[in-house]
């Protein structure tokens, strides 16, 4: 007897544990008006290759200063707000900075020719895709 | 390979991993994230760990094919929640953990 009640505390245990970690889940809290998702105009081999890196500037110029990369599909300022060859996005840290525009091309899945991405705020806080 | 060798290589690349996905804007890149950055690289690292759990993969892998999604074990409706247990199945309550702290 005692043991089968080690074993249905243990269950429970186990159960209480999958559910929050389930619960915590990241999901979009609401679309963020003024922004769209757009993607990088690179390759799928270069998209996959971690030595290319696409910089993120702290305003529309180099020389402002980088503040990081940009990954895959980013959330830029729409309609696109270009200054000196640089576009509005916001970073997943929330932070407004610049990318290169050259760079984005419009968001569109190879593998669902219907998939969509809605730039959100998110579960924890932060901008995500939705 | 000797296992403690193995293991400060493991936490080196955790290490890397984080590091990346910071550089990318992912404040508080967890274990989870960083398997996201060796599955599919930094860039769709980065755009994983910033996604909804009902997105599907194929939406967040925009030039995967279909084919390449599924030597991945995925299919591009699987949706991002579904790949995150499965991660979470396998490595268990360190998933959610921060790579970096301090």
């Amino acid at each position: 007897m005692r043991r089968f009640t080690i074993y249905v505390c243990a269950a429970v245990l186990i159960i209480t544990c999958a559910q929050r970690m389930k619960a915590e889940g990241l999901h979009a809290v609401r679309p963020l008006a003024g922004y769209a998702c757009m993607m990088l105009n690179l390759t799928d081999a270069q998209m996959r290759d971690n030595s290319l890196v696409v910089p993120v500037y702290a305003g529309p110029s180099t020389a402002s200063g980088r503040v990081g990369n940009a990954s895959a599909i980013v959330i830029a300022r729409s309609p696109l707000h270009v200054v000196n060859g640089f576009a509005e996005m916001l970073f997943p840290n929330g932070a407004t900075v610049w990318i290169d525009a050259k760079v984005l091309r419009p968001y569109h899945s190879e593998s669902n020719p219907n998939a969509h991405c809605t730039p959100s705020l998110m579960s924890n806080g932060k901008p995500g895709l939705g | 390979m000797d296992p403690a060798t193995e293991a400060v290589a493991a936490a080196q690349d955790l290490k890397s991993a984080a590091t990346s996905l910071q550089s990318s804007g992912i404040s508080n890149p967890t274990v989870l994230d960083t398997r996201g950055y060796y599955n599919f690289g930094a860039r769709y690292g980065a755009t994983l760990a910033q996604a909804s759990d009902d997105q599907n993969m194929g939406s967040l892998l925009p030039t995967y094919s279909p084919s390449q999604l599924a030597a991945n074990g995925i299919t591009p409706t699987t949706t991002v929640g579904q790949w995150r247990q499965s991660i979470i199945a396998k490595i268990g309550n360190a998933a959610n953990q921060p790579v970096l702290s301090g």
